[in-house]
């Protein structure tokens, strides 16, 4: 079933809405057996998702393992074909794009991975990854300008001109994500997907990355959608946000609200249990989660949450709880949100943003 | 629902009063590469009593690991170069034969890793694994080996831990493969526990359950605990001290508040502010410019000199020496007075 409500029915006047997503579904076939018979199941690892994306904006999507945002990111470039829903450029429909529009569509979406290792070509210089999407789109760099412009583009992720022969393995995990940034930009991009792009690197150097986005965002008015699994680097880049659990969003909205006061218990236990960097908080109430994320190949009826919800009643254990409200403008997915309290849980998050 | 039970006082104050129960001093490690010869750990000293919990913190790189599986006898000399004293129980352990260390290891130190699924072996079931070593260290029978392997994974709370028995480790997820390390850790009773960025691949709320955990049984056996990470949100919320180390050498050593309060390093304090916070908004981070050095290329002087906003002509031509600062607190930095007073 796909359902029109994750998005709100009023369309957004304030916000230049460039991406938009409707019930976007994904499900894979697997085969188990049963004794002599070989079975086929369904696993549905996005489920109903949907969300819009302003220009110039970002949105942080944020979840444990197996929740599929990473699958969500793929289908938004089409490296994964959706089962059912749409995805809309400027009121364009990717999803029935053919091959060579989709690669010239490709001009406006790009992506930048988690693993700085595996997604650049170990047999190719910096300045043919770099280069490399100007083959498929000449017209964007005349070649004579193109050595400049891809000093310009090193220049722009903070390496040096020199840096252009060199290999990936020359690089460290730091530099080599910012190749991969100056690989996305080379085709100078609308949107950008982000897929964990921080979450392989160092402290220090992460904070770097992040800042180096954050730039690049103020210059070029590029919107990035935001995967990660850490919630303060979700916070810190994002305008919106949107928390998936077993293939669906529980919540969203901007991202000052969610954080600091989330609806969904499962946010609010995110939250909570980030480890604060202040020793003096070592003391406080923590909204700890039993158990594990269950299988999707085996979802539980009614809520998917229940299972792990301290507070889950009859109702979340056979009935699915219903979209409330508008995901991007503040929405939730639980059946008792009206009377949940957890602000004895956020006590540290709300000191510091008002204080 | 839990609530986080504040590290128990009365232990702590019962233990300031009495001697480390392991101490290191000067430790040194180095190895020969292609590239020249390299110090992963470079003249490191710090020690811990019954019952803390010390926290070593660093970048990749930063020699953190090395240092603590040299103390267990992973690295072994040759080929590393090995130099300095670590005392355990009055007797320097770098200083042991074979046969002694082994007799040490699991018994009174017992280590847990990162990626608890490739510590563990995939052709053994958990319960051969745990029950093993009761059977090779205690000689008990296999049920009673067994008996003893469910009551350890009961404490660490694997669910329905006696049909769990037979199952591989592919079998289990990867916050109950780290309870499972756990478990094994835990078998022989040990007097420190050694977690080598135990939560670093963990889910959120998982990290919290194995958080929880660590400290549950640190403070029920009054064992002590050497945590290992990158993360100071871990170390902030479980450790009651802390060494800071960059390329090899210890930048830093503080309690805990006072290194949160009042960093004196440049790198820690850049460390401190670099790091996103849950709890915090979205204005620029400030960040360290450039990246670790690798260790065949370690800079003159201070090793954090390239990168260090503070930077000095003196910084280049001298090493800092570690100085004591205040009371248990000490930074290895020329001008850590200034840089404290000076912002």
């Amino acid at each position: 079933m796909v359902h029109e409500s994750i998005i709100g029915k009023h369309p957004e006047q304030e916000r230049d809405v460039m991406l938009y997503a409707r019930g976007l579904v994904k499900s894979f076939a697997m085969k188990s057996h049963q004794g002599w018979r070989t079975v086929e199941q369904e696993i549905r690892a996005v489920n109903d998702v949907g969300f819009s994306l302003g220009r110039g904006e970002t949105l942080g999507l944020v979840g444990e393992s197996g929740c599929g945002k990473s699958t969500l990111a793929k289908m938004l470039v089409r490296l994964i074909e959706p089962t059912a829903g749409s995805i809309e450029l400027d009121g364009e429909d990717i999803l029935s794009l053919n091959t060579e529009a989709m690669r010239q569509m490709r001009r406006r979406i790009q992506m930048i991975f988690q693993d700085p290792y595996s997604s650049l070509n170990p047999r190719m210089t910096v300045a043919e990854i770099i280069g490399e999407s100007w083959v498929v789109f000449p017209d964007i760099v005349p070649p004579e300008k193109r050595e400049e412009r891809i000093s310009e583009l090193l220049h722009q992720v903070g390496l040096n001109t020199s840096d252009a022969d060199r290999y990936p393995h020359q690089f460290s995990g730091g530099q080599r994500q910012r190749i991969g940034i100056a690989r996305a930009l080379a085709v100078e991009p609308e949107v950008i997907i982000c897929d964990e792009p921080v979450s392989a690197l160092d402290v220090s150097v992460q904070a770097q990355v992040i800042n180096l986005l954050m730039d690049i965002q103020r210059d070029t008015g590029v919107a990035y959608v935001f995967i990660a699994h850490d919630l303060s680097v979700v916070r810190h880049i994002s305008d919106r946000v949107m928390v998936m659990y077993l293939g669906e969003i529980i919540e969203g909205g901007p991202v000052e609200q969610v954080f600091e006061h989330p609806q969904h218990p499962y946010t609010a236990a995110l939250l909570s249990s980030v480890p604060v960097q202040d020793p003096e908080q070592k003391g406080r109430r923590v909204l700890a989660l039993p158990g594990e994320v269950p299988s999707p190949m085996n979802p539980p009826p009614g809520c998917k949450f229940h299972t792990r919800c301290p507070y889950a009643t009859d109702i979340c254990r056979t009935q699915a709880p219903e979209t409330q409200g508008d995901m991007m403008q503040r929405g939730v997915r639980c059946h008792h949100t009206d009377r949940l309290d957890f602000s004895e849980y956020l006590e540290h998050i709300r000191a510091r943003a008002t204080g | 629902m839990t609530t986080i039970e504040t590290h128990d006082r009365t232990l702590r104050e019962r233990s300031a009063a009495e001697a480390p129960i392991m101490e290191v001093r000067n430790l040194s490690v180095g190895f020969d590469t292609p590239h020249g010869p390299v110090q992963a750990v470079d003249d490191v000293s710090w020690s811990i009593r019954r019952g803390e919990t010390l926290a070593i913190i660093g970048e990749s790189g930063s020699g953190k690991s090395v240092g603590l599986e040299t103390l267990m006898g992973l690295i072994k000399s040759p080929p590393a170069t090995i130099s300095g004293q670590a005392f355990f129980a009055g007797e320097d352990m770098l200083k042991m034969s074979g046969r002694e260390r082994r007799a040490l290891r699991g018994e009174k130190l017992a280590m847990i890793f990162q990626d608890a699924l490739t510590a563990l072996n995939p052709s053994l079931t958990i319960g051969t694994q745990i029950s093993e070593v009761y059977r090779l260290r205690r000689g008990v029978s296999k049920k009673e080996a067994n008996d003893k392997a469910v009551q350890l994974m009961d404490q660490v709370k694997i669910p329905s831990a006696r049909s769990r028995l037979g199952d591989y480790p592919h079998q289990f997820s990867g916050g109950m493969c780290q309870r499972v390390m756990i478990a094994l850790a835990l078998a022989m009773d040990p007097e420190i526990l050694i977690a080598d960025e135990p939560t670093t691949a963990l889910d959120v709320t998982v990290q919290r359950q194995i958080m929880d955990l660590l400290r549950e049984v640190r403070d029920e056996r009054g064992m002590s605990l050497i945590l290992v990470t990158h993360d100071l949100g871990v170390v902030a919320e479980v450790a009651d001290k802390a060494v800071v180390m960059y390329a090899g050498r210890i930048a830093e050593s503080a309690d805990i508040v006072d290194l949160f309060r009042k960093p004196k390093h440049p790198y820690s304090r850049a460390l401190l502010r670099a790091m996103p916070r849950v709890d915090s908004g979205a204005e620029r981070l400030e960040c360290i410019a450039g990246t670790p050095p690798t260790l065949s290329h370690i800079p003159s002087g201070c090793a954090f000199r390239p990168r260090c906003a503070f930077c000095q002509p003196t910084c280049a031509q001298e090493r800092p020496r570690l100085r004591d600062m205040e009371p248990n607190h000490q930074a290895a930095c020329h001008f850590a007075e200034e840089i404290e007073h000076g912002a």
